[in-house]
């Protein structure tokens, strides 16, 4: 009998656990709401900006928080942070600055995040290509490649292909000859089935009708302990990743799947030398909710312009690999677009389109 | 020589040692906090290190990490639930000691196991770094297939309720590792239409479900005052002279955890995984492992943190990092202007002696700290239920919502709580099995897809590459052999009776 009894009383308690997380859920934006307490305050003075500018110009007046969609420490936190540190000091008014990583699902959970918070410039995101130039155009997003406010481009990057130093092959054209005379037998490394490299490397497959190996892992770190062992012929992936051993003189850059370009592939053919359109540059920019007012984007996207030009964040920068490139909020969206229908395409070629 | 003085020096600056001495005090409580990862810890404190000078940022990080893998078994003793996933495979015996009432014991086999393996990495680390990050590279697709599958036959092992019901569980968490964007494809798999399956099944929440809350439920159930029932808790510690019987196994597991940590991608739960296996197989008395026997723990623990100092040969060596952790690690290093790769002895040598001595210096720190931690931890036996079980869950909650900044993970742990809970009532009590699945599972699927494509769909690559072979074969022994052994014995039994 007092056993029984403990078993309802379990019964119960795993009952009220479970309504709760369920109603949780159903509130939808909760979830979303609680990690951005802080802000709350500032969402209805905010949206009243929209009308009153003189009520938008006192902006920022509270914390503002920077979701990352992408883990701690890696290439687009990173960049987060610096830009958190800086921020404010060259806001109109001192707030906190406060990063807050949403990696995993593709992004979309942390994209959905600032798609649906209040359009009050206090949630922000930093992304790279992805988010909004390849993952809308698989479908399960409610947003697409337009639906955010662009507020600036800070940097970019250009994906590459290398081999080893003592490979035969020397230059892309190089490449795609052995491709054709050898199909199916060149294999190439990349970090994620749709991520930029490996579209950028599909669209020469789409246009050249090769026959090359993909082999994917697990983001570029593990294309890179592949590509050092010996375990697939070619690395496609960022040009920041493979500099150090293209400086050891171990690898060789051959194409440029971008348009940057540095120092240390300034040699290496780009997709535009081989007649096709360039989508193989990783950007690194911030966008704010649906509708957010022009006079705050104005604001943050005036303090970055003015943070990239910083000599400490330009010389942090060109230790990771990089240069401060920017762009305003209108060519930041035009760039999204553009890539987010070439990679439209290209995902259709590939059968991942949504 | 000048390079290591100057190192030494930078170590025993105040500031760096006053960075080691506060990273291990936060990563033992980050770590012992079910749900709250390694990786998280040293996240956190990332933009900490950012102003600070590079040596006693990254040392702080270090400490962090190191005391993080260490205390995550603290939990996993004294509560039956890991703090970190490392720490998995110390719920094998870590649980039945405190059972038994050797909570103590277990305590300080836990602490000095972890110190041997540590500090035995760290001199590898410091010795030979670049001879093995250069070894490690010849573990291609097929090689991490063998090793996972390796890992995975240690199912049958810790299979306690038979091995029909472990290769259940296992079955289970094998298909929980495919839930979501598979990413050798891009393709989204058992995603239902639901967002959140995209992310797929963490670990992280899934471990807090089915060890911290089904413990808990099943606590409120048995009615229990206190988590260990009315066992008298020893007071009886363990003694580095009660160690040296195991130094064998000691030893044994440390190399097993710097050979796993060294290749990048695979972790210190599968190092400690394989290091139990092992010890078992060599064991005087394999009948104990499982049921709280300290030789396990001492196989788990130096396993487990012998791993930290080998994760971060690939890293200043190669530049790549090998887990989560020491990705981490080497933004903060980046951002600092020290990009880690094969220029950054020659540029920057005094730095990775800095590491390297940093990290030994870190350990001995850990100890002592341990021993301190020890002292309060070891109470948690005496909390009765009441208290206990509300502030575990509410720990256990938090931590899952702090894996990604969402309640998707909080979800995921509760479903697994229950689930876990739901299931113990029809005999399947020993979920460890699960979590070995759903931590190896992904590493044996996507290399054995991977090492396919490499060889054009022909099966021969994994009999081909010798490494590769001697994996298989060790595995397919182990499953075999004590099959033989248990016929024979059968079968001279059965002839002993008929003379």
């Amino acid at each position: 009998m007092k056993k029984s009894s403990r078993l309802m009383t379990v019964i119960l308690a795993l009952t009220l656990v479970a309504g709760v997380s369920l109603t949780a859920c159903s509130s939808g934006g909760s979830g979303t709401s609680s990690a951005a307490a802080p802000t709350a305050p500032a969402a209805s003075s905010g949206a009243a900006g929209t009308e009153n500018t003189a009520a938008s110009t006192d902006y920022p007046k509270n914390a503002i928080q920077i979701i990352c969609p992408y883990s701690a420490g890696g290439n687009t936190d990173l960049m987060a942070r610096i830009i958190e540190m800086k921020l404010p000091e060259y806001l109109p008014n001192s707030v906190s600055i406060a990063t807050v990583n949403v990696p995993g699902g593709s992004y979309i959970p942390g994209m959905t995040e600032v798609y649906t918070a209040e359009p009050d410039g206090y949630t922000i995101a930093c992304i790279a290509g992805s988010p909004l130039s390849i993952v809308p155009a698989m479908g399960e997003t409610e947003y697409t490649h337009d639906s955010f406010t662009a507020i600036a481009m800070i940097t970019s990057f250009a994906n590459v292909i290398a081999v080893k130093a003592d490979s035969p092959i020397n230059t892309a054209q190089e490449m795609i000859d052995y491709v054709k005379a050898n199909p199916g037998q060149f294999t190439y490394g990349v970090g994620g089935a749709t991520n930029t490299p490996n579209l950028a490397i599909s669209s020469l497959v789409m246009e050249e009708e090769l026959d090359m190996k993909s082999v994917v892992y697990n983001g570029n770190s593990e294309v890179l302990t592949a590509f050092l062992g010996g375990h697939v012929d070619a690395y496609a992936g960022a040009s920041t990743d493979i500099r150090a051993y293209v400086e050891s003189g171990e690898a060789k850059i051959i194409l440029n799947l971008g348009t940057v370009k540095e120092d240390y592939y300034a040699d290496a053919a780009t997709m535009g030398d081989l007649g096709y359109v360039a989508v193989g540059d990783s950007y690194t920019g911030f966008v704010a909710p649906p509708d957010t007012p022009d006079e705050i984007v104005l604001i943050l996207e005036t303090a970055i312009k003015e943070i990239l030009e910083n000599e400490e964040v330009i010389t942090t920068l060109s230790d990771m690999g990089l240069q401060p490139q920017f762009l305003d909020h209108t060519e930041f969206q035009k760039l999204i677009s553009e890539y987010y229908l070439r990679n439209a395409e290209i995902l259709n070629f590939l059968g991942l389109a949504g | 020589m000048d390079m290591l003085l100057s190192a030494l020096a930078n170590v025993f600056t105040p500031a760096a040692i006053i960075a080691m001495l506060g990273g291990s005090a936060v990563g033992m409580l980050i770590g012992s906090m079910p749900g709250l990862s390694a990786s998280m810890g040293v996240a956190l404190f990332l933009p900490f290190t950012f102003g600070m000078e590079a040596s006693a940022g990254i040392l702080l990080l270090i400490s962090i990490y190191c005391s993080a893998i260490y205390s995550g078994s603290i939990s996993a003793i004294l509560i039956n639930t890991p703090g970190t996933s490392a720490a998995t495979a110390t719920l094998l015996d870590g649980f039945a000691l405190t059972k038994k009432g050797q909570a103590r014991k277990a305590l300080d086999m836990s602490l000095q196991a972890s110190v041997i393996g540590g500090l035995l990495s760290g001199v590898v680390l410091l010795a030979f770094a670049p001879q093995i990050a250069r070894w490690a590279l010849t573990f291609g697709p097929a090689e991490y297939f063998a090793l996972g599958l390796m890992g995975l036959t240690i199912i049958a092992g810790v299979s306690s309720e038979g091995v029909v019901k472990g290769l259940a569980l296992g079955a289970f968490g094998f298909f929980i590792s495919t839930i979501g964007v598979d990413p050798v494809s891009g393709i989204s798999r058992y995603t239902f239409g639901v967002r959140d399956l995209v992310s797929g099944v963490d670990q992280i929440p899934a471990m807090i479900g089915l060890f911290a809350l089904a413990e808990m439920f099943n606590q409120i159930e048995s009615g229990a005052t206190r988590l260990t029932g009315d066992v008298k808790i020893d007071k009886d510690r363990l003694s580095w002279r009660q160690m040296l019987p195991f130094s064998k196994v000691l030893l044994k597991s440390s190399v097993i955890g710097m050979i796993v940590g060294a290749i990048p991608g695979t972790g210190s739960g599968t190092a400690a995984f394989l290091a139990y296996k092992t010890a078992k197989g060599s064991s005087k008395h394999p009948e104990e492992y499982g049921k709280g026997s300290l030789e396990a723990l001492s196989a788990t623990e130096s396993a487990n943190n012998a791993v930290t100092g080998a994760a971060l040969i690939p890293m200043l060596t190669l530049g790549i990092p090998g887990d989560a952790v020491t990705a981490i690690l080497m933004g903060g290093l980046t951002i600092q202007g020290l990009a880690p790769g094969p220029q950054l002895f020659e540029k920057n040598g005094v730095l990775v002696y800095t590491i390297m001595i940093g990290f030994l210096v870190a350990n001995i720190i850990m100890y002592f700290e341990g021993k301190a931690a020890i002292l309060g931890f070891s109470k948690i036996c005496n909390i009765p239920n009441y208290i206990l079980i509300p502030v575990v869950v509410c720990c256990c909650l938090v931590g899952a919502f702090a894996v990604h900044n969402s309640l998707y993970a909080v979800k995921v742990a509760l479903v697994f709580g229950i689930i876990a809970y739901l299931i113990s009532k029809f005999g399947y009590k020993n979920l460890v099995a699960v979590l070995i699945a759903i931590i190896l599972g992904p590493i044996v699927e996507q290399n054995f897809r991977r090492a396919l494509v490499l060889s054009g769909g022909s099966a021969s690559i994994f009999f081909t590459r010798p490494i590769c072979l001697v994996i298989i074969l060790i595995s397919v022994g182990s499953i075999v052999m004590p099959l033989i052994k248990a016929r024979k014995s059968k079968a001279s039994a059965a002839a002993g009776i008929e003379e």
